[in-house]
Formats: C-alpha cells, structure tokens, sequence
C-alpha cells in the first residue's frame, strides 16, 4: 500500500495526538487527591501526638536522646548547621494559624515534638531530581543516602522544615558512634524515617519506645482498629498546615 | 569550528585581562576545593537559608541567558537589520552565562560527583530535570547557532538554510529556560514568598531588562576598545526594549506588593517585611530599598529620551545592579526567611562563598572575551 | 567473592535501601539479613578481609566507610578510650 510522507507525517502526528488527549482527559476526570491514594494502600504509617501528655516543660527529651542516639545524628556546636530528627517548638510557633490570642501561655508555650510528617502527597519527593527521596508502598518517605546529590530541594519543598542538610562532616560531632546504623556524609539531606529499620525487625520507633509519658501512638493508619485510628476517632486532632494537601500522616492531640 | 586560533593572537591589554580574570578563577578554585573538603558549612547558608547566593547566580544568569531571544526574535523572526552586528554578540553573551549557570548549580552540590543521577534516574516530576534538560539544550542550540553562522561568515559564504528553523527554535527555547527556572520556585506549596503565578513573568521581564542591560554595556565596551561598532540604531532600540521590559518589571513588583499587602495574609505579608522594613535582623533590607532606589532612578534616565541617549550607560548599570540585588540576592533568601517555624535567620555570604562566585563569574568574563575576540577577528578579516 | 563482592554489595544496597527487602536466601536454604556492618564484619574482620587488599592496590572502597561503621574498631577504640 502506497502512502506518501506527508500522509505518514499526518497520521502519526494524529495518532499520537489521540494517545495524548486520552492520557489528558483520564487525569483531568480523575484527580488523585492525596486522601485517595492514601485509602488504598494495605499499609500506612502514622503517628498521633498527645500534647496533652508531653512533660517537655519539666525537661524531658527522651524522644529526642531516643533518636540520636539510634539513628548517629549528629550534635552540631553551630546552630547555623543542626541536624535534627525530631525536636519541640512552641505550640505558637507551630500553630500560627490556630492562635486566638485568647488562650492561655501555658499553651501557647507547650512545646510540641515535630519531625518529618511523611506526608501522603509529599512535595519533597516530587521535586528530587534523582529520587533519592521517595514514597514507600507502606507511606514512609525514604532517603537514599547513596543516591542523594546534595541540592537541596526536597529542604526548598518541604513546608514544615523537617529536613536537615549536612553542611560538614558529622562524624566528628556524634559522640558514640552505634554501629547498627550508618552515619551520613557532609553533602546529603537527611530526616526522621519513621524508624524503618526497627519496624523491619518488629519493633516500634525509637520516640515512642523511650517516651516514659506514652506521647506517641504509632500504628497502621490503614487499619481501622489500629491504636492510632481509635485515637483519632475518640479525640479531635490536628494536622500541620492541612490546607496545603499534603496529607501528613502525623496527628496531634491537643 | 570553534576557530579558537582567533582567540590566540592578541594585545597586550587582552592577555592582561585574561589574566586577571585566571587568577580570579584559580582562587576561587581553590576556595572550591576546601568547600569540597569540608563541606557547605563554609558558606554562609544554613539548615534554615539552604540556598543563597549560588543559586540565586544561577537564577540571575540564566535571565541573562534568556535575553538574548530579545535580539534573536527582531534580527530572525522579523529581519530587523539594525541588530545585524549585535545578534551574535547576544548568542555568545548566552553560551557565557548558560556555562555559568551550570557552574553554579555545580558548585552548590553537596555531592557533586553524582551529578549524573539526574540522567541515571530520570525525575520527570521533578522541575530540575527538566531545568537540566532545558538548559543543555539551549546550550548546544545557541553553541551551534552562534558558531556555524559565525564559520559561514568566516567562509564569506551564507549560513545553512537549517539554521534558521534552529535560531526560530530558539526563541520559545529561551522563553521556557527561565519559565522552567521560575517554576522551580513557584511551584512550592510550603514557601509562601514564591507561591505566585507572577513569578514566571517576573523573571522574564527582569530577564529581558538586564539582559539587554548587560549586551548595551559589552557593546559601548566594545566601541570604546576596538574598532567593532554595533550601530546607533541597534543600541537605541536595544535600549527601548529595556525600558519597556524594566518598566513592566517594575510594575511586576508593585502588583506582588499590592495584592500581598492589601490581602494582609500573615503568612505572605512576612516575606516582604523581611525584605524592605529596616529593623532589627533585617540585613537584607537597606540594599533592597538600594535596589528600589536603583530601580525608579534608572527609569526616570530611559524614559526622559534626552537622557536615554546620554546617559546611557549609566542606566544601564543602574538596571543591571539593581536587579541582581533584586533577583540575585532578595528573591531566594526572601522566599527562606521566615523560615516555616517563624524563625528569622540572618544570611550573609562569607569570604570563600564570594571568591568561588567571583571565580564564576570570571569563568564567564574569559569565555565571553574569548568568544567576542573570535567575533571580531574573523568579521575584521572578512572586511580586509 | 573476590571479583563479584562490589555487585553483591550494590545489590544488597538497592534491594535494602529501596525495596526494603532484609531477606538474603543463600544456596544452602540458609537467611541471612543483608548488612554491610551485621552480616559481612559481623564475623568478618574489616582489616583482614577488606583493607588487606583495598590499602594494598590503592582501590578504596569509594565510600562505604564515610558513613558504614566497623563495629570491631568501634569497640576496639571505646575500650581504649575506657580508664
């Protein structure tokens, strides 16, 4: 069958239009909001904070040492250059928007525990240019210490400032070195990781096993009978920042 | 091709500035070098401000990488014949700010070396990919562009026909290298300060005002230091599009300031009090007000055409100065501070940061001395 | 080992870090989890097995050792260190 160039040209351009516009019109009919991919999955990480619980204000940060300690992140001397897990901010600093003015100091003041929220919809992960960050199946927002290329973007992303960059080598700041985990090199981003190596073993993260007051409920999201969701569902609880659709999958009884 | 020989034969006063510029470059390597050892920590970022003054170089320069679509669109598209001697002036000024972009990205890598994971694992969502893929291809558009005519003229024959369709090319290539970049920034939900559809524009109109700014003051250069002029006609007109491009750049600005103000969300209304109220921690704010002033100043010269004709080159750097403050400096460490936890952490670039800069900077200056003096050798030996 | 060690620790890197998969089957039915630091210098001795050849031909290992610790040598400088 004989066909010119320029019916060639014509029906391949159309044909790939076609592919194109149904490509286009299936997303623009189904928008993948983050509560949606998140419903579906077996598995989902979370957390629920009790602040409520927290004895911050009387000097303990067991959950912090916890990590540390787990995890070799370092105790940087200049401020300018902290790397940090999980740490506590004021309640204000970390609600701004929910703040009335008419509430007391004492909540205003609480101090909060904050790290990575390993959001459904990560911002973070959609900007990494090598994927070095990404989503696991079951919601945990991994870093791939070998991969990563150190350029800050996923830090740019993030709106909740959970991610620390290595501005110098660390080593020299970790005080005990625990074998069972690596450190990291100068050059790469880092962030909490819902303890993925200790889940993998059966365990709990370390922030909920060393907290004496029992502050963090870890568990299946996607379960309906987990802890975490029977907590959610007898108090009300707040997410960081919800109208950016981000999804966190970490809650926050006040 | 690259008809490096041209390069190789010159005054004294031209070795002398290559020179100069080497031994910037040298000692800004070998700052790079001691980054490379000791990490990022030398620089004045921090985990609240993790991008400053590199990537707001790159920012900077790839606008100036974009303008030259403002010679290439009259000259190509529109067989404007005025800017017959300054197009490829336009060309080469983008291959020396393209390699100074990507300079700069490189230079803010904390791991380098893995550089090509971007290729090795393709990252279609993300805006960096293709920022990389935008920036190569301009690149070697405007590298094969810009020396396949320059080889014809040197043949004293015409260009291939395809050049045309690559130099037509090229002008929405420019258009989406600084659109791509803008995006990078607006396209971030956590940072209020970037969040805004304007932002793409912004850069555009900065791009095509300091742009143009930067080829008028390598052009008076050029007719104060060799024989090549580019005409009266192309710098008056290089000149209106500038004013034009600053003048709509400026109300840019003022539009962001009105609806940010006028709206008085909190969340936004922090970034531009950051940057323009003098106060205690604002140590970016008197050299913003420093580019404001810049700003009206330089379009009360380019729209009093006495002045525009006179004073000129004055202008010029009063555009480019106050835009680089503008966008090379305001614009990223606005859109960290205050940082997501309310915190206002003070950004100031320190010694190595500036000498790895300036390093870069040089970098661009040899090339685009290297490249200008092949220009004008082989158009001196084509009119002998 | 000697020739293919670098592609079985490649694997073993992408198979931990990014698919989560710990569950090393070897040919004799036999599990083992897959770690640099638990596995291979858990009984291993980093000096004997890996420096003894990588410091002799110059072929550092690229990284591995910036961020994976040797637990032998951490235990070794700790009990040095104790008065």
């Amino acid at each position: 069958m004989k066909i010119t160039r320029k019916d060639f040209l014509r029906l391949s351009g159309l044909s790939l239009l076609a592919a194109g516009c149904k490509q286009a019109v299936q997303s623009v009919t189904q928008p993948a909001s983050a509560a949606r991919i998140a419903s579906t999955r077996p598995v989902r990480w979370g957390m629920v904070i009790d602040l409520s619980k927290c004895r911050e204000k009387d000097g303990c940060s067991a959950c912090v040492h916890a990590c540390n300690a787990a995890h070799n992140v370092p105790q940087i001397a200049n401020r300018a250059h902290e790397v940090k897990w999980i740490w506590t901010e004021p309640y204000a600093t970390v609600f701004p928007s929910a703040q009335t003015g008419y509430a007391p100091q004492t909540v205003a003041q609480t101090m909060v525990p904050l790290l990575c929220n390993h959001c459904a919809d990560p911002p973070c992960t959609r900007v990494c240019p090598t994927q070095a960050t990404w989503k696991r199946e079951d919601g945990i927002v991994m870093m791939d210490w070998h991969r990563c290329i150190g350029c800050r973007y996923c830090v740019a992303a993030c709106p909740y400032g959970s991610r620390s960059f290595n501005w110098e080598d660390p080593r020299p700041s970790i005080a005990s070195i625990n074998p069972d985990f690596p450190t990291r090199t100068k050059g790469v981003v880092e962030k909490c990781n819902f303890c993925e190596e200790r889940l993998t073993r059966g365990l709990k993260p370390a922030c909920v096993d060393a907290c004496p007051q029992r502050v963090f409920t870890f568990g299946n999201l996607a379960d309906p009978n987990s802890e975490p969701r029977q907590m959610l569902r007898a108090r009300f609880a707040v997410e960081r920042e919800p109208e950016l659709g981000t999804g966190p999958s970490v809650f926050y009884l006040v | 091709m690259l008809m490096l020989d041209k390069a190789l034969k010159g005054s004294r006063r031209y070795w002398t500035w290559l020179l100069c510029l080497l031994c910037i470059i040298a000692a800004g390597f070998c700052f790079y070098l001691r980054q490379l050892d000791q990490g990022l920590g030398i620089t004045g970022l921090s985990r609240d401000v993790s991008w400053g003054l590199y990537i707001a170089q790159f920012t900077f320069f790839v606008g100036v990488a974009a303008s030259a679509v403002m010679v290439v669109l009259p000259y190509y598209l529109h067989r404007e014949k005025h800017f017959a001697r300054v197009t490829i002036l336009g060309e080469f000024l983008a291959i020396a700010a393209v390699i100074m972009c990507i300079l700069f990205i490189f230079v803010d890598l904390g791991q380098p070396a893995r550089v090509l994971n971007i290729i090795l694992y393709p990252s279609p969502r993300s805006l960096m990919f293709w920022d990389m893929i935008s920036l190569s291809g301009y690149l070697l558009l405007n590298a094969v562009i810009a020396f396949v005519t320059l080889r014809a003229e040197r043949e004293e024959t015409l260009a291939p026909r395809w050049i045309k369709p690559l130099a037509i090319l090229s002008i929405p290539w420019a258009i989406s290298i600084h659109t791509v970049t803008a995006f990078l920034y607006s396209g971030l939900a956590g940072r209020s300060f970037w969040l805004t559809a304007i932002l793409a524009p912004r850069f555009l109109a900065s791009a095509f005002s300091s742009g143009p700014a930067l080829l008028i003051l390598i052009c008076l250069a050029l007719r104060r230091l060799t024989a090549y002029d580019v005409g009266k006609d192309a710098i008056r007109k290089l000149a209106i599009i500038m004013t034009y491009a600053m003048a709509i750049n400026v109300f840019f600005v003022l539009v962001e300031v009105f609806t940010v103000f006028y709206a008085a969300i909190p969340e936004h209304t922090v970034h531009f009090e950051y940057l323009y109220l003098l106060g205690d921690g604002h140590n970016l704010a008197p050299w913003m007000w420093v580019s404001a002033v810049f700003a009206i100043a330089a379009l009360a010269i380019l729209f009093t055409p006495a002045w525009r004709r006179t004073q000129l080159p004055f202008a010029c750097i009063l555009v480019f100065s106050s835009l680089w403050l503008e966008k090379g400096l305001g614009l990223i460490v606005g859109g960290f501070v205050p940082s997501p936890l309310g915190a206002i952490a003070r950004y100031a670039p320190t010694l190595p940061e500036w000498s790895i800069v300036a390093g870069i900077w040089s970098v661009g200056a040899f090339l685009i001395t290297v490249f200008l003096k092949i220009v004008l050798s082989v158009r001196e030996e084509v009119e002998s | 080992m000697r020739a293919a060690h670098m592609q079985m620790l490649i694997q073993w890197r992408e198979d931990v870090v990014r698919y989560g998969d710990r569950r090393f089957v070897a040919f004799n039915g036999k599990v083992y989890e897959k770690s640099l630091t638990r596995t291979c210098l858990g009984c291993h001795s980093k000096q004997q097995f890996c420096d003894r050849c990588h410091a002799y031909s110059g072929v550092s290992g690229p990284y591995c050792w910036n961020c994976h610790s040797d637990p032998q040598s951490l235990a070794r400088s700790t009990t040095r260190s104790t008065p």
